[in-house]
């Protein structure tokens, strides 16, 4: 089977490559069929010989050749190109890929889906909106008529949602996504249909946000010290970079809740929404004629059952995410920082200052009362000394080796 | 004229959108129920608009639909298309069916090359002439005004009153009793125009004939109520003109006139006045197209173009098309024989073609093995190589496609062509390698290329420059 199919595999392969060739030899040397065979003879068999003896003239279509030298198909063919041909042919060869260089189409845009995954718009257009089926809404039978605003008519027994609606409450809530990001506010993108893990977590890495794509954990906001208890926090300076010494801090502090929930599939998060609702976090959703526009804050009227439409909508939220957040960025490099310490962290600021203000005021009390020397007891020199050689003993004992210091598991946070 | 409505420029955007432009769908066709009915064929005509995406998409079920369509049903097939029922259901899911079967149908009749033509009263088997496009100048009218021709003949194909000759009993008296009985007092009002058009002609002709001034024209208000009555009772008599009369105040399609046997017999019944209708309606014999009398199906106005084969040149005849023997003579009847031609059901070619010389003589009989009765020792059934001529599109929506014929040396390309025959010896690869290829692939002495020249190519005489730089070599 596979031996009768080589010629079909290979065939179009093989054809390519002899083709030009013969093509080629056909142009330029075509009464050379002798010396071809003259060129067999004299390139590969003896070397030495050849050298030595002063290239004498071989006769043309030698017989003898042939019969000496079979070529078999299991033999390693011989090259038989002349070196001295190789200039020559490189020039034809540049000659012909001039000359055809600008023969044929140009291919400028070639049709990716994943085009608006790679460049997400920064505003959506009414031709964004319609060309990514924004504006389907549902079955007429399935509609709420508390959506009744956003729809623009009927049409193949769908409601139409109007665009003009559709792309006002995605500028509105883009600006929430961007003013948010820019006081430095943490923003969830949740989407959690077959299909949507892309395009939140494209729209969560523009805006240096988090993500769902999974199952809700039902009371991560409402009971949110029995199911995010043991997850890692961290804290950050103006310029998002982690900071150290926040540990004593950490360890007592609640997991945190979002600033702002934007919920590409509203209908399947009835239990996230509900708990942002008594949280007070505001959410935008993306509600289709058959969901409850009170669900979320900010509604965006759309189809929510297309991919295409949530990537145009994620990712013009996810843009506005980064724009603010570049903003904050940049203002906290010029030595304006947008946001506040949360209460529990200046709490636990001025706490520690407290502390460390009362031990140096003990230590600096303390110090004249301390005795110089006492029998028995070593004083600050001596103790110094003797730190100083029992280091130097462990590093004997474990010569260079560190000591195992487990690295901690660190947990990403769920959210 | 009521001032044009404002749009919204996303209401006007929608106007423009894909799913705005799917046609709503047809009725579906007629099928007659019996014995040799099927429930899984191919409907006669596509109903539905087809919806294609491209394979990248496709991948992810994008479609442009509301939502992505499915993968483990629309990403077995390789022929990418589909029509929709509902964008949205009840049950919230796209409601779609494969449509591969319209769509390669479409596709194969497009590769046939078949001109629609209009449809002949010669009937099924006049072959010579492939007949009047269907998108001449002078028959592609729907507007009254313009779709007469010289010799008055009506050559629209859509008209907004039914074709009488198509109608049931019991359709016609629905038809009276819902649409024309209502319409008593316009037709009255019709004929006083007519009336009083025709009087004004004949006392203009008078007036011209006597040298007289032409009088005022009567108007239809000036005819008396008598006068009418009378009018109405000629034309009780006058049967052919009380037809063109209804006829043309319903938007009657029209119907052809009796044979030519009985018209005489007609005529002389009918007061003596000869009612000589030589020519008429295309479409009088078997009513009007539902659609236009193309059905989008092809474009070409004629076949006469010749076609280019990549080693013989220009050819007189186009590609034969392989035609299966659907249902042999045997099994059919007074029907004959018929064909299936690209996913067409048509009827042999006519006349004194090899596939009616069954009876004739046993020699010409084997010719056509299988066209008289099903031959179960032919492979896959029996198949010949036929030409398709021109098809026409029927007033129930059937394609009707004429085949021909071909010749031997036709059927000899095409079938080499298809691989199935060879007219020239090929040294096969993989058996022995001929004696001039043993060292390689090399060409044997003297023979000249065949596959073409640096020229072919859009390149300058490459060989003289070759030779002119081995006599100078650069290096």
């Amino acid at each position: 089977m596979i031996i009768r199919n080589l010629a079909v595999r290979h065939g179009r392969k093989a054809l390519s490559n002899t083709l030009p060739r013969s093509c080629l030899r056909a142009l330029s040397t075509e009464t050379t069929t002798t010396t071809i065979d003259t060129l067999e003879d004299t390139l590969p068999a003896e070397p030495i010989q050849e050298t030595l003896a002063t290239k004498a003239p071989k006769p043309a279509n030698s017989l003898i050749a042939k019969v000496t030298q079979p070529t078999r198909w299991s033999q390693k063919q011989k090259s038989n190109t002349d070196i001295s041909k190789i200039p020559e042919d490189w020039r034809i060869y540049n000659t012909i890929q001039n000359s055809t260089r600008t023969l044929g189409s140009r291919v400028e845009f070639r049709h990716d889906p994943d085009h608006l995954l790679k460049n997400p718009p920064e505003d959506a257009s009414l031709e964004l909106l319609m060309a990514n089926q924004a504006h389907m809404g549902h079955h007429t039978s399935l509609w709420n008529p508390a959506n009744s605003r956003y729809i623009y008519g009927i049409r193949e027994g769908i409601h139409i949602i109007s665009l003009e609606q559709t792309a006002a409450h995605l500028r509105r809530a883009a600006r929430v996504v961007e003013g948010v990001a820019y006081y430095g506010g943490i923003i969830l993108f949740v989407g959690n249909r077959k299909g949507h893990m892309p395009i939140v977590t494209r729209a969560a890495e523009l805006a240096g946000a988090c993500h769902l794509f999974s199952k809700w954990t039902p009371g991560a906001i409402t009971n949110r010290d029995q199911i995010l208890g043991g997850m890692e926090m961290q804290i950050v300076d103006e310029l998002d970079r982690p900071l150290e010494g926040f540990d004593k801090h950490l360890m007592d502090r609640r997991p945190v809740v979002p600033d702002l929930v934007v919920c590409l599939n509203p209908l399947e998060n009835y239990p996230l929404l509900k708990e942002c609702t008594l949280a007070n976090i505001p959410t935008i959703g993306v509600i289709d004629t058959n969901a409850d526009p009170t669900l979320v804050t900010y509604v965006i009227p759309a189809n929510d059952d297309s991919l295409r439409a949530a990537t145009v909508i994620a990712g013009v939220l996810g843009q506005a995410g980064k724009r603010g957040k570049d903003r904050r960025i940049q203002e906290a490099e010029n030595g304006q920082v947008t946001w506040q310490n949360p209460q529990e962290v200046r709490d636990f600021l001025i706490q520690e200052k407290k502390a460390q203000e009362a031990a140096a005021a003990e230590l600096s009390e303390k110090k004249p009362e301390a005795p110089q020397d006492m029998d028995g007891v070593m004083n600050a020199a001596q103790l110094e000394a003797f730190q100083l050689l029992q280091e130097i003993e462990r590093e004997r004992r474990f010569k260079g080796r560190r000591g195992g210091k487990k690295g901690e598991e660190k947990e990403e946070e769920d959210e | 004229m009521p001032a044009l409505k404002s749009v919204s420029p996303g209401g006007a955007l929608l106007r423009s959108s894909r799913l705005f432009s799917i046609p709503p769908p047809l009725t579906a066709p007629v099928v007659e129920s019996g014995g040799r009915s099927s429930d899984t064929a191919t409907t006669p005509y596509p109903t539905h608009q087809i919806i294609t995406t491209t394979n990248a998409s496709r991948r992810k079920g994008d479609w442009g639909l509301k939502r992505p369509l499915p993968l483990k049903t629309t990403l077995k097939t390789s022929t990418a298309m589909v029509r929709v029922n509902q964008v949205d259901s009840m049950e919230q899911v796209t409601d779609f069916r494969p449509a591969a079967d319209h769509g390669l149908t479409l596709l194969k009749f497009q590769e046939m090359n078949i001109p629609m033509v209009l449809p002949s009263k010669k009937g099924g088997h006049e072959l010579a002439a492939p007949g009047k496009s269907v998108f001449e100048d002078n028959v592609d009218f729907t507007a009254d005004a313009a779709g007469r021709s010289s010799d008055g003949v009506d050559v629209r194909w859509k008209f907004s009153g039914p074709w009488l000759a198509g109608m049931s009993d019991g359709e016609l008296k629905k038809y009276l009793a819902k649409v024309v009985r209502a319409k008593r007092p316009a037709f009255r009002h019709f004929l006083r125009k007519t009336l009083a058009e025709q009087l004004t002609e004949n006392e203009n002709k008078e007036a011209h004939d006597a040298g007289r001034e032409p009088l005022p024209p009567i108007l239809p208000q000036d005819i008396l109520k008598d006068e009418l009555v009378d009018f109405l009772r000629r034309l009780r008599e006058d049967r052919p003109q009380l037809y063109s009369l209804v006829g043309k105040f319903l938007d009657l399609a029209p119907i052809a006139p009796p044979e030519a046997g009985s018209k005489t017999k007609w005529a002389n019944t009918m007061l003596g006045k000869s009612q000589t209708v030589t020519a008429v309606s295309p479409y009088a014999e078997d009513g009007p197209p539902i659609t236009h009398p193309s059905a989008g199906l092809s474009y070409l106005r004629t076949a006469s173009f010749l076609e280019n084969h990549p080693y013989y040149g220009p050819q007189a005849r186009h590609t034969a098309v392989k035609a299966r023997v659907v249902a042999p003579r045997k099994a059919q009847g007074n029907l004959g024989p018929k064909l299936g031609v690209g996913g067409f059901i048509t009827n042999v070619p006519g006349g004194s073609s090899t596939f009616n010389m069954g009876k004739v003589r046993g020699a010409t009989r084997e010719r056509i093995p299988g066209i008289e009765q099903l031959d179960p020792k032919i492979e896959g059934g029996a198949k010949y190589y036929v030409a398709p001529v021109s098809a026409t599109v029927d007033s129930r929506g059937h394609t009707i496609v004429k085949v021909a014929e071909v010749d031997k040396a036709t059927e000899l390309l095409a079938k080499e062509l298809a691989g199935e025959e060879a007219i020239h010896e090929v040294p096969k690869r993989a058996g022995a390698v001929p004696e001039d290829r043993k060292n390689g692939f090399r060409k044997p002495k003297g023979q000249v290329s065949l596959f073409g020249s640096s020229e072919s190519y859009g390149l300058g005489n490459l060989s003289d420059l070759r030779r002119e730089d081995i006599s100078k070599p650069t290096l």
